[in-house]
C-alpha cells in the first residue's frame, strides 16, 4: 500500500521519538510494552475463552 | 487526561475514545494495539484506530479535540491515498493517536465485527482479527505480512478464512495474491 498520510505519519512518529533523551526513550518504551503486553495478554485469554467480547 | 508521561499513546487513546463515544462515532482499533491483541506483539509506539466518518465530521471531531486540551491535526490524503484523511492527536509528552477516516477497499461492516476488549477498567473495541488479516496483507509491508502471519498462526482454527479472502478481495488483487502467499507458506 502506498500512501504519503501514512509515511508521513510514520516519520512524525519516528520524530517525536527521537526528542526525547535516551533514558526517557528507554522508559516510555519499557511503558508502552508493560501497556501493549496487557493487551497481548487479554487477547490470548479471549482467543482460549473463544469469545470476542470481555469485561473489565 | 489519563497520560502523565511518554509512552502512553494506549492511554491516550482511552481519553480519545471518550470523546468518540460521546459524539456516537463508531471507530475500530487497528495497528500495533489490534496486533498484540491478534498475538502479534511489535514495538510501534503510537496508537491508530479507524473511524466511521468523513471529512466533515473529521473537522468537527478536531475542534472537540482541541476543546478538550488535545493537540489535534486533521490532514485530507491526496486522490490516489488509500487513506482519504487522518486525524492526528497527540499530547505534550509525545504520545500519539492517528485516526483514520477510513481505507480504501475496506469492508464497512468491519465496524460491526469489532472485538470488545478490556483495558485499564474500560473497554475498547479493536477490529476483528479477519478485517485485521485482511487489512494487513493489503498493506503489505514485511512487517505488515508478519503480522498477518502471527495472528493467523495464534489461532487459525477459529479463522473464517472465507471471510478473510473476501475482506483481501475487496482491496484488490495484489491484497488477494499476497493473502495467498501467506496461506501458502
Amino acid at each position: 500500500m502506498d500512501s504519503k498520510l501514512a509515511e508521513a505519519a510514520e516519520r512524525a512518529l519516528v520524530e517525536a521519538t527521537q526528542k526525547l533523551r535516551p533514558e526517557e526513550r528507554l522508559n516510555a518504551f519499557l511503558e508502552h510494552c508493560r501497556l501493549v503486553t496487557q493487551l497481548f495478554e487479554t487477547g490470548q485469554k479471549m482467543r482460549d475463552a473463544g469469545t470476542s467480547q470481555l469485561k473489565p | 487526561m489519563r497520560t502523565t508521561k511518554a509512552g502512553e499513546s494506549a492511554l491516550l487513546l482511552l481519553d480519545v475514545v471518550d470523546i468518540l463515544v460521546t459524539d456516537n462515532i463508531e471507530y475500530a482499533v487497528v495497528g500495533a494495539l489490534a496486533a498484540a491483541v491478534h498475538g502479534a506483539v511489535r514495538a510501534s509506539m503510537d496508537a491508530d484506530a479507524l473511524l466511521s466518518i468523513g471529512v466533515q465530521e473529521a473537522k468537527n471531531l478536531e475542534v472537540g479535540l482541541r476543546d478538550a486540551g488535545f493537540l489535534a491535526e486533521l490532514t485530507r490524503g491526496d486522490f490516489d491515498d488509500p487513506i482519504p484523511g487522518l486525524l492526528e492527536v497527540s499530547d505534550s509528552f509525545g504520545n500519539r493517536v492517528d485516526l483514520l477516516l477510513g481505507l480504501k477497499g475496506m469492508d464497512l461492516q468491519a465496524f460491526s465485527r469489532t472485538i470488545e476488549v478490556p483495558f485499564q477498567g474500560n473497554t475498547l473495541k479493536f477490529i476483528g482479527r479477519e478485517d485485521f488479516i485482511a487489512m494487513k496483507v493489503f498493506a503489505g509491508g514485511p512487517m505488515d505480512l508478519l503480522d498477518a502471519t502471527r495472528a493467523m498462526s495464534a489461532g487459525r482454527d477459529s479463522l473464517d478464512m472465507e471471510l478473510i479472502r473476501r475482506l483481501a478481495k475487496g482491496y484488490g488483487r495484489d491484497a488477494l495474491n499476497s493473502l495467498d502467499q501467506l496461506l501458502r507458506q
